[in-house]
């Protein structure tokens, strides 16, 4: 053979590397044999059927979508963990912890992608339930339930339509997405001191006050906002670009479109809404509490008024230079502790529509690309359904009231220790006017919701009025939406 | 055994093969490889939590992000726009810190050493401290301009000041453009400036006369590396601003990996990929391309003459 000339060695190496290059190519373009690709809900596996023979294995729950993985958080599940081992032999639970939100969200997909799924979500959001429910990631849970003899009516009413993702399913859907783990209900958190310095009395802690509107809080909002001359924002001569306390601070005005009637998605009609005269209202009354009344400090202005630490509004508020914030229970232990000042939490403020607050609800929920389904459930059963275990679980570890009807209470009697001065019977009073809808799912979750900022920033930052944005952000939306009725279907009722 | 005698030129070939194979298979299987699969993926439809559902498109997410997206021209605009003003601030700054390190004094190396040290910190705690740095209300950058009487600059919250204020932060990578400068400003004959001094040239003239044109074939690898990288920015955008305020830092790569990682549309990612692929090597062509009418290679000219 003659010896291999340059030329020669690099026509060779090229064959090899080209023969080398289309295997990977062609192994990822085939891709592996994923989930059915029905877009309806997924049959319950054939070993999901409810049977009650023993079950054993690791079932692996992937902690990280939102609450649950705090230090003082772990002890409770790792506790219950250990009691469902030494209940069941041969079963363990496994969690996979994931401090970052975000990161977990994304993780998931990844490890369903890589066929490495966990076998429950527990606690989920129900933005994190929404930002997979059209994917066929979440396994309906009805006829486990059914099969169990468990219904929803175990739990507290506050937690069925979000429960059953009503907007997917449909209303009249028997589908359960996930077994309710917490409530968070959101309460008006003030500081004490700073009404009574300025002499105005406090709000109410009970629901049934007419007169305590936005306006009203608005009213109070300018008298305790004050500039670094001790001017109020309702007096002459008050400076908005030197404010030294803010009236208001950590609120989401969101909430406020709902409160003045509007809403994002109509599920019947499959339309945004966002257009909407109530939308509009509501997204210009909040913008205009930062920039035409300056007297809501969003998360630039609240760095202003105290700084120190990761989240603004977390240092502004404990630096007693915020009058009210919005409380979700979901934040008792951070923006409730190391207060040096008196606080207390009273009702949200009436909209002109709706008295309306949030409702977060966290769920279980079982990945459908799991392979260890009937163990997954009995999971659910015993830390959701056992009324101790779930008590435990909500209250002790996640700081929720418990979902579990007979179980509500537990949560006063379970934080009143560590605020005592607080009257957390609010947050209990809040479930009779509190929607998880801004957490609802609609097509296009997560496109649509980029879009938020996308157009809405320069409405929040005074640039634009929101009748001018809207139109753009609801054409784009819609399209959207429209994008995904092309490519998907909800699951026929 | 049979005996297998091989020429010398063969055993060389061989040897050849041998030492580049663990680089060749490395780049086959994690570059090459993966850089081809996204080739074919682009041309699907495929999302990655719904395999079963991948078509073939053609070059359909290419017609969908060229001319059905308007996001892809405003990410285009933005990444442009912060290159061009971060790629020129970069060349200027490198070149005059090289000039400043280049001046022989005690304790030289320290200093050196100081200006390198960010170019090998980088990543999200960097993004960070810049984000402290540029608080409106309580950073350093706006407490530092306040002494001149400047106020009220939103930085990362203003839609007008988000990309100066990451062309600001992309001089934190500055050493590295200044030593490549350094490397060759070193290799300058002295004698060229003490005959030039001769001649009566003053400072500025022998700086555009000698020094310029003699770095050119670091300005050349330096406007290179700088069109690429920056380009590619994404840890900054994706921690401080995460696109916003709307998508006035919405950078090209944070789109492709919102698109890849939030909506999962693997398909539609790789498209978006490719054309940035595409973007940066028609650049790094036409850079090449010019840098045969203004880049002076001391080599090339001696071999002509």
């Amino acid at each position: 053979m003659s010896p291999l000339s340059r030329r020669e060695l690099i026509k060779r190496a090229s064959w090899l590397s080209a023969g080398l290059l289309a295997s990977p190519a062609v192994l990822a373009a085939c891709g592996r044999a994923g989930p059915s690709a029905s877009t309806g809900p997924a049959a319950p596996p054939a070993s999901a059927s409810g049977s009650s023979g023993v079950v054993t294995g690791t079932t692996q729950v992937l902690v990280g979508f939102g609450t649950g993985n705090a230090p003082d958080q772990i002890p409770v599940q790792e506790e219950l963990a250990t009691a469902y081992a030494a209940a069941r032999p041969g079963a363990s639970i496994d969690y996979l912890r994931i401090p970052d939100t975000d990161e977990a969200q994304r993780k998931l997909g990844l490890l369903i992608a890589a066929d490495d799924a966990p076998d429950l979500v527990l606690p989920t959001g129900l933005y994190g339930i929404a930002l997979y429910l059209d994917q066929n990631v979440w396994q309906d849970l009805s006829g486990l339930m059914a099969a169990y003899g468990i219904g929803l009516e175990l739990f507290h009413e506050a937690t069925h339509r979000a429960a059953r993702a009503v907007n997917y399913y449909g209303a009249d859907s028997k589908a359960v997405v996930g077994l309710p783990a917490g409530i968070f209900t959101h309460a008006m958190a003030y500081n004490k001191e700073l009404f009574a310095q300025a002499g105005i009395p406090e709000p109410p802690h009970k629901d049934d006050q007419a007169d305590w509107t936005y306006e009203r809080q608005l009213e109070i909002a300018r008298a305790l906002t004050v500039d670094t001359a001790g001017k109020s924002a309702d007096m002459a001569g008050f400076d908005p670009s030197k404010v030294a306390q803010y009236g208001l601070g950590h609120w989401d005005t969101g909430m406020m479109i709902r409160g003045f009637g509007g809403s994002v998605y109509d599920a019947a009609s499959r339309r945004m809404t966002i257009a909407d005269d109530r939308y509009a209202q509501g997204l210009q009354f909040g913008a205009d509490l930062i920039n035409v009344h300056h007297v809501l400090a969003n998360d630039e202005l609240a760095a202003g008024v105290a700084a120190g630490a990761d989240d603004p509004q977390l240092a502004a508020w404990r630096s007693g230079k915020i009058a009210m914030i919005d409380m979700c229970a979901c934040d008792l232990l951070s923006f409730g502790v190391d207060t040096q000042f008196a606080w207390d939490v009273a009702q949200w403020p009436r909209g002109p529509e709706r008295l309306v607050s949030h409702l977060n609800l966290d769920v279980g929920a079982i990945v459908q690309q799991s392979d260890g389904y009937d163990a997954a459930w009995q999971v659910l059963q015993f830390l959701l359904v056992d009324p101790a275990n779930g008590a435990r679980l909500s209250t002790e570890s996640y700081g929720a009231m418990s979902p579990l009807k007979a179980e509500t209470g537990t949560f006063v009697e379970e934080l009143k220790p560590r605020f005592p001065d607080v009257d957390l019977q609010v947050f209990v009073d809040a479930l009779d006017h509190s929607t998880p809808e801004q957490e609802e799912w609609f097509p296009a979750f997560t496109k649509v919701n980029d879009m938020f900022g996308q157009y809405l920033d320069a409405v929040y930052q005074g640039e634009a009025p929101a009748a001018d944005q809207l139109p753009a952000y609801q054409e784009a939306a819609q399209q959207a939406v429209d994008d995904w009725f092309e490519t998907h279907t909800v699951p026929p009722a | 055994m049979p005996d297998i005698r091989l020429s010398p030129d063969r055993r060389e070939a061989l040897a050849a093969y041998v030492f580049l194979s663990p680089w060749a298979i490395g780049f086959v299987l994690l570059t090459a490889g993966p850089m081809l699969a996204s080739l074919v993926l682009s041309l699907t439809d495929y999302r990655l939590l719904e395999p079963n559902r991948m078509a073939w498109v053609g070059v359909g997410n290419y017609e969908r992000a060229l001319a059905g997206d308007p996001l892809v021209w405003q990410a285009l605009k933005v990444t442009a726009y912060y290159v061009g003003l971060s790629v020129v601030l970069e060349l200027v700054v490198g070149f005059g810190l090289a000039l400043v390190l280049n001046i022989g004094f005690r304790g030289i190396g320290i200093v050196r050493t100081i200006y390198y040290l960010p170019a090998v910190i980088s990543g999200v705690a960097v993004s960070l401290l810049w984000l402290l740095i540029f608080q409106p209300s309580s950073g350093l950058a706006n407490a530092g301009l306040g002494l001149f009487g400047v106020a009220g600059i939103g930085w990362v919250y203003s839609t007008t000041w988000v990309i100066p204020a990451f062309v600001l932060m992309s001089l934190w990578g500055v050493g590295r453009a200044a030593f490549i400068y350094l490397a060759i400003l070193q290799r300058i004959p002295t004698n060229l400036y003490e005959a030039a001094k001769v001649d009566g040239a003053g400072r500025f003239r022998r700086l555009v006369r000698i020094t310029l044109p003699l770095v050119t074939p670091a300005i050349f690898i330096n406007l290179v590396l700088a069109v690429i990288g920056k380009f590619q920015i994404f840890t900054e955008g994706f921690v401080i601003s995460e696109g916003g305020p709307g998508t006035s830092s919405l950078f090209y790569v944070l789109y492709v990996y919102r698109n890849a990682f939030r909506y999962f549309e693997i398909g539609y990612a790789s498209a978006l990929a490719w054309i940035l692929f595409a973007i940066l090597m028609a650049l790094t062509a036409m850079v090449f391309w010019t840098g045969r009418r203004w880049v002076y290679y001391e080599g090339e000219r001696s071999a002509t003459q």
